[in-house]
């Protein structure tokens, strides 16, 4: 015989049956009526429930609340001096990225073409560890690829499984077409995204491609949290993203089809940024020859193999020093990365107007960025090359944000 | 559709400083969350604000756990005349068993899985079922679910570290 289950019990007594579909809830109440069974549950539920409340109730904050036009005052008497503050934090951070940049000497254009680097999968940090291991020299190695399956151009030494199959629809997108997809400014993608343009399908792949479910949080209800997201954009114009070379977000948690990540796949990621690094310490025509011959383990998105724009050194901007926060947004931190004395990069935190923090690190020349700690469930990540180093930006946000983020950014230099 | 947000921020206030105070375990800093919300959410004016406001609460309870806020700004009433009601009232004996009873807690909802914690304490703050499961991810046929879960959970797991506190002494 049919009895109600717990969570019906609770939505009965939350009085929340009225939000599941009519028949459903007409079905509950009916046997509740009938079933002495499952009144004699309700009851215990009933009971267990007030004991949680009850349990909440004890560590329930006495909250003052202010007056409404209490809170409009302090709107408007916040905005000026909140610019200062940003103003002086941004001079900060600028100076403490300026002083980087001499520091290590970076003085090489970056001329490198295209990188594409493994998702970490399960190892993801969610605990408020996450920044703190990004210290770490060693990161612990990443995780499983998200999918057993890669592009047949793709060899092995790159991460190519990061990208699931291609759409049967689409076996031969050219890469030049991903590559602008990645990397330029996208009105329709920057406006919330038609659900056919290119980064959409990117997104899908990549999120399909770890066998288990996207993480909710980011991928709940995309309107929402698209509204949260842009709470921190005030304005979308700006250059051309040209020399993104891996933009990612992180993987679903771990399935219980999920492997554990081989260390082999660990030491090919890091293999393919010291080629990469390499390339970028030739010469500018050996630059073009090496960015050329470096095609086969770059993702399709850059292009090299096959003609792509990205193989042109041209393409990357001339960078002697940048900076490490973008304007307008509060900065809560610049500070250096690595452990003691070892110096492994900068690192600016900044606050997006929607709460969630923007990380943009700054990695010299010899570290690369699969040292940084795994990206956190729900979060992006955008990499490409910085002088002789590697610029990586981080946020919880839609890849068009970030990548309008990092825009704003480079408009500032 | 306009918004009233004089009542938006009447009726959910109190609600968005219990969700974060169960997130950051200081009332202070919990108020000066949802204030902060609210500030953006005055800016911005969502069209769904109650939503939104959990949605960036959450995030900012997330980032504080992660870092101490280095920008702080009160409002006048919150620093002044609240505060000052609340040393008048003050009792170390009664603090302290209040903190003891806060850890008991704490601890309990940190034996729940995220999801649960954050259906709960979503429930607690006065959210429906169908405000949770856009926040969650949840089927809204799931969250009672998930509640039930939870509720047990905390229950038990309070009970325990009710029994070891009794044992110690």
């Amino acid at each position: 015989m049919w009895h109600v289950d717990d969570g019906a019990l609770h939505a009965y007594l939350d009085g929340a049956l009225d939000e599941y579909p009519v028949a459903e809830a007409r079905r509950v109440r009916e046997h509740l009526e009938s079933c002495a069974d499952c009144r004699a549950r309700l009851d215990e539920e009933r009971g267990l429930r007030e004991e949680a409340d009850r349990i909440l109730g004890l560590a329930a904050p006495r909250v003052e609340v202010p007056t409404f036009e209490e809170l409009r005052a302090y709107v408007r008497a916040r905005e000026p001096a909140r610019t200062a503050a940003s103003v002086r934090l941004y001079r900060l951070g600028w100076a403490a990225s300026v002083a980087l940049a001499l520091g290590t000497g970076w003085i090489l254009r970056g001329g490198i073409p295209v990188q594409v680097r493994a998702p970490g999968v399960g190892s993801s940090p969610t605990s408020s560890a996450a920044l703190d291991a990004a210290e770490e020299a060693q990161a612990p190695a990443a995780a499983p690829s998200t999918s057993g399956a890669s592009l047949p151009e793709a060899d092995d030494r790159g991460l190519e499984r990061e990208r699931a199959p291609e759409p049967a629809a689409e076996p031969a997108a050219p890469a030049s077409r991903r590559q602008n997809i990645a990397v330029s400014a996208q009105p329709n993608a920057l406006t919330g995204g038609a659900g056919g343009t290119p980064v959409a399908q990117r997104r899908e792949v990549a999120a399909g491609g770890g066998g288990g479910a996207p993480a909710p949080a980011a991928l709940a209800d995309a309107a929402d949290l698209d509204e949260v997201a842009k709470a921190s954009l005030d304005s979308v114009s700006g250059p051309a993203v040209s020399d993104v070379v891996a933009a990612r977000q992180a993987p679903a948690p771990p399935t219980a089809a999920a492997a554990p990540a081989p260390t082999a796949e660990r030491t090919r990621t890091d293999a393919s940024f010291r080629d990469a690094d390499a390339a970028r310490r030739a010469t500018p025509d050996q630059r073009l020859s090496s960015a050329v011959t470096a095609a086969p383990p770059l993702e399709p998105l850059a292009g090299a193999a096959q003609g792509g724009r990205a193989a042109q050194p041209s393409d990357a901007p001339a960078d002697d020093a940048f900076g490490l926060v973008v304007p307008g947004l509060d900065v809560l931190d610049v500070l250096p990365v690595g452990q003691g004395t070892t110096f492994a990069g900068m690192r600016a935190l900044q606050r997006l107007e929607s709460g969630d923090t923007l990380e943009i690190v700054h990695l010299p020349e010899g570290v690369a960025p699969t040292s940084l700690a795994p990206l956190r469930e729900g979060w992006r990540e955008l990499v490409l090359p910085r002088g002789s180093g590697w610029l990586v930006m981080r946020a919880p946000v839609a890849e068009p944000v970030l990548v309008e983020l990092l825009q704003r950014l480079q408009a500032a230099r | 559709m306009s918004i009233d947000w004089n009542d938006l921020y009447r009726s959910t206030f109190p609600d968005l400083v219990r969700f974060l105070h169960r997130k950051v375990w200081d009332a202070e800093r919990a108020r000066d969350l949802a204030q902060e919300a609210f500030v953006r959410a005055l800016k911005h004016e969502p069209k769904r604000p109650r939503a939104w406001l959990f949605q960036v609460a959450a995030n900012l309870a997330r980032d504080e756990a992660r870092m101490v806020i280095r920008r702080k700004k009160h409002l006048v009433l919150l620093k002044g005349e609240a505060e000052a009601r609340e040393r008048t009232g003050h009792d170390p004996a009664a603090e302290m068993a209040e903190r003891e009873q806060w850890t008991r807690v704490r601890e309990a909802l940190d034996a729940l899985s995220e999801k649960d914690r954050e259906a709960l304490l979503l429930w607690d703050a006065g959210q429906s079922y169908t405000e949770i499961a856009k926040h969650t991810g949840l089927a809204v046929g799931a969250v009672g679910t998930t509640l039930a879960r939870a509720r047990k959970r905390l229950a038990e797991a309070y009970r325990e570290r009710e029994q070891a506190d009794v044992a110690r002494r």
